[in-house]
Parts: structure tokens; C-alpha cells; sequence
């Protein structure tokens, strides 16, 4: 557990600066993957950029309280998602994603609108 | 003290309660200097701050809760706290506030009753306005006695009848509490701001980091128990349960019971928010669809029945008194019945006054126990006749478990 989030928080952090590229080759023919922070109320980083494709998500609570993970494309159809994710846990899911514009966000009551969202946009 | 005239009855009653106050700071570990100090500087209070209350400033916001909540008083659940039930065993009616559970959807909001406002707005009233906290405090008010109880309490107990977990905190029966509650009617404040006959529905709102929100029909808004409280036990209501203010929805589920209230829609349209369309409403193969909820939307809390007992803990050989509490949504609890002997038998238990609907009755057993491992059961029948039963429908939201519960006790 420990060593997966030190592998995920560089990544986020350097997200987190350039609210750009998510793009870590974890290994020959593994998908990317994005690496995501959650906490009370926020998602880390807002705004994620990928090639289409399979990409792996990796969703780390690092909050006091239980949290999910739902991705959602542009038409409001759910995708991925990750039930529970306690905090300290780290979730993880994998989706094949045509270009667009999606959303991801937390899907407790009240947590998307106190912030816990943020956009992905998977290129061509 | 010896030259008090211990025969005038206000000397004697003062001496008696300095004496106890003295006595129960030196058991918490206080000096004599330091509580002559705390004396003088709560005689300090009382005199300068009047009924203000002061708001605590010393808890790190980060906290998740503001009170102490050790392990001998409650069961964690993250970012909840239950309360055990064996602690119940000898105390009185009440939940004393220190023993109350916490259902908080984020952390507890602090808030300056200085500068806290009640807006009352929306499409049901003819005048929306503000309340500062003096004005509220000046309104007519009352005092009752009623539960709140979170919708999920028991929801541990899904997993025991169905083999999977229900989603949400795993609760055992803790996860409820009766008070005094003192407030103002909610009626008083929404006819100041000049409530419509056309009003429907009415939402008070928290202002914590989620702005709790549900929705209730007017009916229930206008009740003469349903009230905006300040005061829990005979004390200013305290952080974690809403202070300034928070709301009473006598016998619904918890989260009706809005804390740190800050703002009521009164609306002529019925209204919605996440919980009462997405979380709070039963979603099963038993339940429909209710556009735009996933489901049925809770509202009343239905019977139950807890022991004031250890779960899973020991009771000593011999001769006991059995005790325990019982509750319904509806009203009075007419009936309960005891069973020692895994439902072969049922006892009929003795209530303990007072019975007050929607909050709880005390009852007790004679128990003359052997030594063994035991299944404890206890059934409630309410004034309406609805008795709790053997099984209820899954719900994977986990609500509303009034089921028999099988409450294990070893005796040694
Ligand atoms: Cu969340």
C-alpha cells in the first residue's frame, strides 16, 4: 500500500503544477495510468489529459472520510467507478476511453458540489 | 463553612453544592487553586456573558469531532461515533451530551453565534428575512423529549440475514439518543416571514462543507414538536449536535434533523437534494424506482429494541436485572417482549415510566442466569400495533433495520 502512493503522489503533484499530462508507463503493455487524490472537498489534480485508449485510474483517499470514484462521459453515462474507497485506500480501475471530454467526481451526496470533481480529456 | 447557618435551606443547598462540585473536580484530577480559579472565572462568565454562549476556538478545524470521544463511551465508525449501550445501564431517561452519538456527514462546522444567521427565503414566504441568534432565543419556545436516531442504525445487522454488507457506517443499535430538547417551533419562525397557504415543502439547510439539506412537507414543518433547537439536556446545544441551532423532526430519521441550520427554502414545488433523492431513499429488489429519487424517500423511523448490555460481552452468574430500551417512530411503545431462550419463550418485560411517544421506554426483566453463551432477543410492539419483525427487506443503503436483533452475552 505504502509504496503504490509513493509511486502515485509524485505523478499527482506534478499534475497538480502543470494540470496537464497524466501519462506513467507502469510497465511493456500496461495502460497509463492517472493518479488522482481525494480529499475533503477536492479532487487532485482538476484537469487531466490523456491519449485514448485503456487507461488505469488510481484514486487515493487521503481524507478522514469514506469517498468514490465515478467517471462519467460527456452524455452523463457512467463509465468506471470505484464503490468505497476508506481513507488511506487507494482504488483502482481501468477503462477504454474514445476521445472526449469526460467528468470524474465523488458521488456522495453533496461532495461533488462542495468540489470533489474534475474534468478529463482523453485526446486522439 | 462553619459559619454558615447550615439550618437556612439556601446556605445548606449552597454549601451541599460546592462541596460536590469541589469533590467531582478533585476526582477529575483538578487542584483546589485550580478550581477556585475555574470558579471565579465561570462566576466571571455568568455575570459578564449573560446566556451568550462562547464559542470554542481551541479544537484544530481539522478535527473531525469537537468533544472527547474515548472507547469506553463509543464504537468508532470513521467519521462517526456510536454509543455503546451498556453505558446506559445506570443512567436515566436522557442521553447525557457527553454520551450521545455523532452521525456528521463531513466534520463538525464551528460557528460564532455572533455572526451566524437563520435566512428564511423561497417561493412558500411572503417576507423572506433573517435571524441573528438573540432574536431567535427571544421567540417562544418549548422543551420535549424525543429521539434522533441516524436512518442506518442497526444496518450491521443486514450483514448477519443477508451475507453481504448493506453500504454506509456498520452500525449496531448505538446510533440513536434521546434528549431535552428546547427550541423555538419551527412554525413561529416561518409565520414571521410570512409563511403562503400555497406553501409545500420546506428545507432547512446546514452550513457545513456538504450544506446538508432534505426537504419536509409542510404538515411536519408545522407541527407543535417540530423545532429549530438551541438547547440539549439544559445546555447550550453543543458543536457536534448543531450549535447554533439545529433542527427537530420528531420521529423521522436523523438527517432530516438538520444541524447547524442556516437556511430554510420554504417552497411551493416539492423539493429535492441528494438526500432524499440519491442517498435516504430504499433501493432493492423490493422497492421501485421513484423519478427523480433512486427510490422510495425515508421518512419515519420504525420500531426497535436494544439491551444495556455489552455486545458480545459478560454478565455474571446469578440473579440480575435485565434492562433495556425501546422505540418507535409512531408514538408510545404499547408492549415488550423478552426472549432468553433463542424465541422458544417470550417474557413480557415491565415499562418504566415515563412512556413518551417517539422518544423511548425504559424495561426491565428478572433474569436468574446460568452460565452459558446466550442470544438475547427483544421485541417492541408501538401504540399502533406495529410489532418488530422476524426479517426485514434488503435495502443496499442499508436503512431502517427493525428486525429482531440477536444480542450474544456470555454468562460466567
Ligand atoms: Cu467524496
Amino acid at each position: 500500500m505504502t509504496r503504490r502512493i509513493a509511486v502515485t503522489v509524485p505523478v499527482v503533484a506534478f499534475l497538480a503544477a502543470s494540470a496537464l499530462f497524466a501519462l506513467a508507463r507502469s510497465g511493456a503493455g500496461a495502460p497509463p495510468s492517472v493518479g488522482l487524490i481525494e480529499k475533503e472537498f477536492l479532487f487532485t489534480p482538476k484537469d487531466v489529459v490523456v491519449g485514448m485508449g485503456g487507461v488505469a485510474f488510481v484514486v487515493n483517499n487521503q481524507g478522514e472520510i469514506d469517498h468514490n470514484f465515478v467517471l462519467e462521459a460527456s452524455g452523463g453515462k457512467t463509465v468506471a467507478q470505484i464503490d468505497t474507497i476508506a481513507p488511506g485506500q487507494t482504488g483502482r480501475v481501468t477503462a477504454t476511453l474514445p476521445p472526449g471530454i469526460y467528468t470524474m467526481y465523488c458521488s456522495l451526496p453533496g461532495h461533488r458540489e462542495a468540489g470533489m470533481v474534475a474534468t478529463l480529456r482523453v485526446g486522439p | 463553612m462553619r459559619g454558615e447557618d447550615l439550618l437556612d435551606e439556601q446556605a445548606y443547598g449552597q454549601a451541599r453544592t460546592d462541596q460536590f462540585v469541589h469533590a467531582q473536580a478533585k476526582a477529575a484530577g483538578v487542584s483546589r487553586r485550580r478550581f477556585l480559579e475555574f470558579i471565579a472565572a465561570g462566576a466571571g462568565v455568568a455575570a459578564i456573558g449573560g446566556l451568550r454562549p462562547q464559542v470554542a476556538s481551541a479544537q484544530a478545524p481539522s478535527d473531525l469531532i469537537v468533544k472527547p470521544t474515548p472507547p469506553e463511551f463509543f464504537n468508532e465508525l470513521g467519521s462517526n461515533r456510536e454509543m455503546r449501550w451498556e453505558v446506559m445501564y445506570s443512567r436515566g431517561y436522557v442521553v447525557p451530551n457527553e454520551l450521545f452519538f455523532v452521525r456528521n456527514h463531513s466534520r463538525t462546522a464551528r460557528l460564532d453565534a455572533a455572526t451566524w444567521r437563520l435566512r428564511v427565503e423561497g417561493s412558500g414566504v411572503e417576507e423572506p428575512r433573517e435571524f441573528t441568534y438573540d432574536e431567535i432565543l427571544g421567540l417562544p419556545s418549548v422543551s420535549v423529549m424525543r429521539f434522533i436516531e441516524c436512518a442506518g442504525n442497526g444496518r450491521s445487522f443486514f450483514e448477519a440475514s443477508y451475507g453481504n454488507k448493506a453500504q454506509g457506517g456498520q452500525w449496531k443499535l448505538g446510533a440513536i439518543g434521546v434528549a431535552e430538547w428546547t427550541g423555538v417551533p419551527l412554525r413561529e419562525v416561518l409565520d414571521r416571514a410570512g409563511l403562503r397557504r400555497s406553501a409545500q415543502d420546506v428545507m432547512p439547510e446546514g452550513l457545513d462543507e456538504l450544506k446538508v439539506r432534505r426537504p419536509m412537507p409542510i404538515a411536519k414543518a408545522l407541527a407543535d414538536d417540530t423545532l429549530l433547537v438551541y438547547a440539549m439536556n439544559g445546555q447550550t446545544l453543543p458543536m457536534d449536535h448543531g450549535f447554533p441551532l439545529r433542527v427537530l423532526v420528531p420521529g423521522w430519521i436523523g438527517v432530516a434533523n438538520i444541524k447547524w441550520v442556516g437556511r430554510i427554502e420554504v417552497s411551493e414545488q416539492p423539493q429535492f437534494s441528494a438526500w432524499n433523492t440519491e442517498s435516504y431513499v430504499l433501493v432493492g429488489p423490493q422497492y421501485k424506482r421513484n423519478p427523480p429519487a433512486k427510490g422510495p424517500a425515508l421518512s419515519l423511523q420504525n420500531v426497535k429494541s436494544a439491551f444495556e448490555l455489552p455486545w458480545n460481552g459478560e454478565v455474571l452468574a446469578g440473579r440480575t436485572l435485565l434492562r433495556g430500551r425501546s422505540w418507535s417512530g409512531e408514538g408510545k411503545i404499547s408492549k415488550v417482549e423478552v426472549s432468553l431462550d433463542r424465541e422458544i419463550t417470550w417474557q413480557t418485560a415491565r415499562l418504566r415510566e415515563p412512556n413518551i411517544p417517539r422518544a423511548w421506554v425504559r424495561w426491565d426483566l428478572d433474569w436468574d442466569a446460568q452460565p452459558g453463551d446466550y442470544s438475547l432477543r427483544a421485541r417492541a410492539t408501538d401504540e399502533r400495533g406495529t410489532r418488530q419483525p422476524v426479517i426485514v427487506p434488503w435495502n443496499d443503503q442499508g436503512y431502517l433495520y427493525g428486525a429482531v436483533v440477536k444480542h450474544p452475552v456470555t454468562v460466567r
